[in-house]
């Protein structure tokens, strides 16, 4: 079973992710996601999915959805 | 489709519904050219590294054969060429390897340590996307050594030198064997000069040959996991798999559409070993049997077609039990729709069987891995735990 201090349930980590500061980092994330997409070839990251790098993303959800 | 069982499932834990048995189509085939490998790292899974048995031509044709069908039905497929060390195969080799297949991106998932301007002009001639395994500085990469127990360190430099040199992309993988917040801090800097575009982390495993303990203490994990959130936020320059992928798992489930995430169905993952015989879901059981389940490779493709083996996968009596192990991380797991259940293989080598949940993998890869992206991000709301 998970660790004491990780989520018990679903609804803890979905209380977890509401707490104040991660819709912050989300939406840093996001921006970078849309730069990326935006700027194909440049010196940041394209607008490539994760699989794109590592097809053997098995290790994460046995490669997610995009 | 393998049809999964399905459970009840307890008060407080989500219904997610991806993950529902196996895909009959992959989106990727993992081919190993040769088993050999030059170096001998202390972690290593595969048992048969030091031998040179490689692919012959007529197991590569007999793949391509439902591969070349299945691409065509796709936007995209990957063909990874995994080894041992695939460059150890030669470039003559590794190009009657690929020249069956048609419609497809070939990867190559490489130590770095043979590549010369010669390959390099080899990976442009295929279009080959590259991945190098590189566990960071000097000094954290000390169990990267060959097999005279040389260290392996200077000749992973020199590839990827010759990789930026000729302007060819690649992503890195790092396995860390001691994780830390300050190894965090050491590793993200060294990746952003190494020049890679992408870079994943691969939490040391126990399972094939390599029987150390992965039961790290969970504050180091965390702490790890929340600095390399903390050096990613302030130069987001490096796609960094782990990190980002538990930051669109936050959003979504902030935006309410945290179930679809997850595939619908599991991607098979076939793995085609170099004489042909093919082992579905985690590349790690290849090569390895046990008295219980037998070998765990369910077909040849020198004796039956690749679909047919996909199709058929549900026969094998592990991959069943494999199933019924998802259903029960579907039942009991709050990070399940995160994670899609515990690994084939860590199950077995942590287990010994496939119908356990949560492994150490699961805590050090991806429940220690969210609960320290958000321990950065609301750190005044972090658990007990450190």
């Amino acid at each position: 079973m998970p660790h004491r201090s990780t989520a018990a349930t679903a609804g803890d980590l979905a209380d977890r992710v509401r707490a104040e500061g991660v819709a912050e980092l989300v939406g840093e994330a996001e921006q970078t996601w849309r730069t990326r997409a935006a700027t194909p070839g440049g010196p940041v990251a394209g607008p490539r999915p994760f699989e794109d790098a590592f097809p053997t993303f098995y290790q994460f959800s046995n490669r997610p959805q995009k | 489709m393998v049809d999964a069982t399905d459970t009840d499932v307890p008060a407080g834990v989500a219904q997610y519904t991806g993950m529902r048995g196996i895909s009959a189509v992959p989106s990727y085939v993992i081919l190993q050219p040769t088993t050999l490998c030059n170096l001998d790292c202390a972690y290593c899974y595969l048992p048969a590294r030091k031998f040179d048995r490689r692919m012959p031509v007529e197991v590569a044709a007999a793949t391509a054969a439902t591969v070349n069908a299945w691409a065509a039905e796709r936007d995209r497929f990957s063909v990874v060429w995994h080894g041992g060390e695939p460059l150890a195969a030669g470039r003559e080799h590794l190009a009657a390897l690929m020249a069956p297949f048609n419609g497809v991106e070939h990867h190559i998932q490489t130590n770095a340590t043979l590549i010369d301007d010669a390959w390099c002009d080899f990976f442009r001639e295929h279009d080959v996307h590259i991945g190098l395994s590189v566990d960071g500085p000097e000094a954290r990469t000390a169990l990267r050594v060959d097999r005279a127990g040389r260290e392996a360190y200077s000749r992973i430099v020199r590839g990827a030198e010759a990789l930026r040199r000729h302007d060819i992309p690649f992503a890195a993988l790092c396995v860390v064997s001691d994780p830390s917040a300050e190894l965090a801090r050491e590793l993200y800097p060294y990746f952003r000069e190494l020049g890679c575009y992408a870079l994943g982390i691969n939490i040391e495993e126990h399972e094939g040959v390599n029987d150390r303990s992965n039961a790290y203490a969970e504050a180091a994990v965390r702490g790890f996991w929340a600095e390399l959130t903390a050096q990613w936020r302030t130069d987001r320059a490096i796609e960094l798999r782990d990190v980002e992928f538990a930051i669109r798992y936050a959003g979504a489930l902030l935006h309410g559409d945290a179930d679809a995430i997850l595939p619908r169905q599991m991607d098979p993952i076939p793995t085609i070993a170099h004489d042909g015989a093919v082992t579905l879901l985690s590349p790690e059981l290849a090569g390895f049997s046990s008295p219980h389940y037998g070998d765990f490779a369910t077909g040849n493709v020198l004796h039956q077609p690749l679909d047919e083996i996909v199709r058929r996968a549900g026969e094998a009596a592990w991959i069943g039990e494999y199933l019924r192990g998802v259903e029960a991380c579907r039942a009991v797991c709050p990070y399940f729709g995160f994670c899609g259940g515990a690994h084939a293989a860590n199950r077995y080598f942590e287990h010994g069987r496939f119908d356990g949940t949560v492994t150490e993998h699961c805590r050090n890869s991806k429940i220690h891995l969210m609960e320290g992206v958000l321990d950065h991000a609301a750190p005044q709301h972090r658990g007990d735990g450190r």
